[in-house]
């Protein structure tokens, strides 16, 4: 069912089953993202249901700007930024920056990226996250994560340099054991 | 190779990631528990608890009928009122009389019959709650307070209110109740609504 007609449901009624529909659309994706934001199980389970209660106070005023998804990712992130305790890394963008070359993820596996993730810092990861893997675009993190443009692409380009580092480490030292 | 891209190769990578995974079932339950509690949301009758919910009041009903006794179990437990809410213009109350015709059956027999009555009125659409009653009842009359007494010959020992469509409806619901074959009768009264 599409999102709107979920929400319309779920707001005419206030029904528990209504509420389900929307729930169960939506939070394993979700909650797939509050595990590579906390790599933590039991502060992903506190984020799903934090944003959840969340979400639902404000629903009604919900304008549809954005997809309904980008939205709770929007709530998810903001709680997960408001309990980290770590600053986050903000450095602009140089031109010098963008010349580097290094090695590539070519050699790595899915898993080993995921762990490439979980390894990153909670800054660069959720950019990563947002960028690589959920496909938004700078300006619309920007947006989600309320920071220039320019922060979010030095981010994801300190993000990738050492995610890159760490897998290139990390096939080397498989090579090394063969 | 230039970090502000990602090549072909590293974009199938991220591509091979996992983007789902199902959250424990705790998750949901603990969510709609504070968002009932916040009144943001109104408990659904499902089939599932609906079910067990008419099994308990299916026991309970059995239980003050004729005096039998039938096996408490922990879904006695429920709160079966909590859990149905009526609409006043489309409300009925059956209520539940026995007198000396009354001849109830085998208590597992009957433990059935009304699970199914209960099951059948709630597929058909209806909301149905009820309570049995203690057999201690006093009357109110001026300034007298009168017993009655735990032989009387009439007894009124639960009742069962009910949404339906029309008086006519609600009559077929108590016609249906196993409580009218095993001798009981059953006064089916209109809500009210002014």
């Amino acid at each position: 069912m599409e999102d709107q007609k979920l929400v319309h449901e779920f707001l005419k009624s206030r029904s528990e089953r209504a509420f389900l529909e929307l729930y169960r659309s939506k939070t394993p994706h979700l909650y797939r993202m509050a595990l590579r934001l906390t790599q933590d199980e039991y502060q992903s389970e506190e984020l799903i249901q934090e944003m959840w209660v969340i979400a639902i106070r404000k629903l009604a005023d919900f304008e549809w700007r954005s997809e309904l998804k980008t939205w709770l990712i929007g709530i998810l992130i903001n709680l997960s930024r408001s309990k980290r305790k770590e600053k986050e890394l903000s450095v602009e963008i140089t031109p010098e920056m963008s010349l580097d070359s290094s090695s590539e993820m070519s050699f790595a596996s899915a898993h080993d990226l995921e762990n490439g993730i979980a390894d990153l810092p909670p800054g660069y990861r959720q950019i990563v996250i947002l960028h690589d893997i959920e496909g938004y675009k700078h300006k619309e993190i920007a947006d989600l994560l309320d920071i220039t443009e320019g922060t979010s692409k030095s981010q994801l380009f300190y993000a990738r340099k050492a995610l890159r580092e760490y897998l290139s480490e990390d096939t080397s030292k498989g090579k090394s054991h063969e | 190779m230039s970090e502000e891209h990602l090549s072909e190769a590293e974009k199938n990578l991220f591509q091979a990631l996992e983007n789902e995974k199902n959250p424990p079932k705790h998750i949901e339950k603990n969510i709609i528990t504070q968002l009932e509690q916040e009144g943001l949301i109104k408990k659904t009758i499902t089939m599932n608890n609906y079910v067990k919910w008419a099994a308990s009041l299916a026991a309970s009903v059995l239980l003050f009928m004729g005096g039998m006794y039938y096996e408490k179990s922990n879904t006695q437990q429920l709160n079966a009122n909590a859990m149905v809410e009526i609409e006043p213009t489309k409300g009925y109350i059956l209520i539940l009389h026995e007198d000396s015709n009354f001849e109830p059956g085998d208590p597992m027999a009957m433990f059935e019959e009304y699970k199914s009555w209960m099951d059948n009125t709630f597929s058909r659409g209806l909301k149905i709650t009820g309570q049995e009653l203690k057999q201690e009842a006093t009357l109110v009359k001026g300034e007298t307070q009168e017993v009655f007494p735990e032989d009387a010959e009439t007894k009124t020992t639960g009742y069962f209110l009910v949404e339906a469509n029309s008086y006519q409806e609600a009559v077929a619901v108590a016609q249906e109740n196993p409580h009218i074959k095993y001798g009981g009768s059953i006064e089916v009264k209109p809500f009210m609504v002014r």
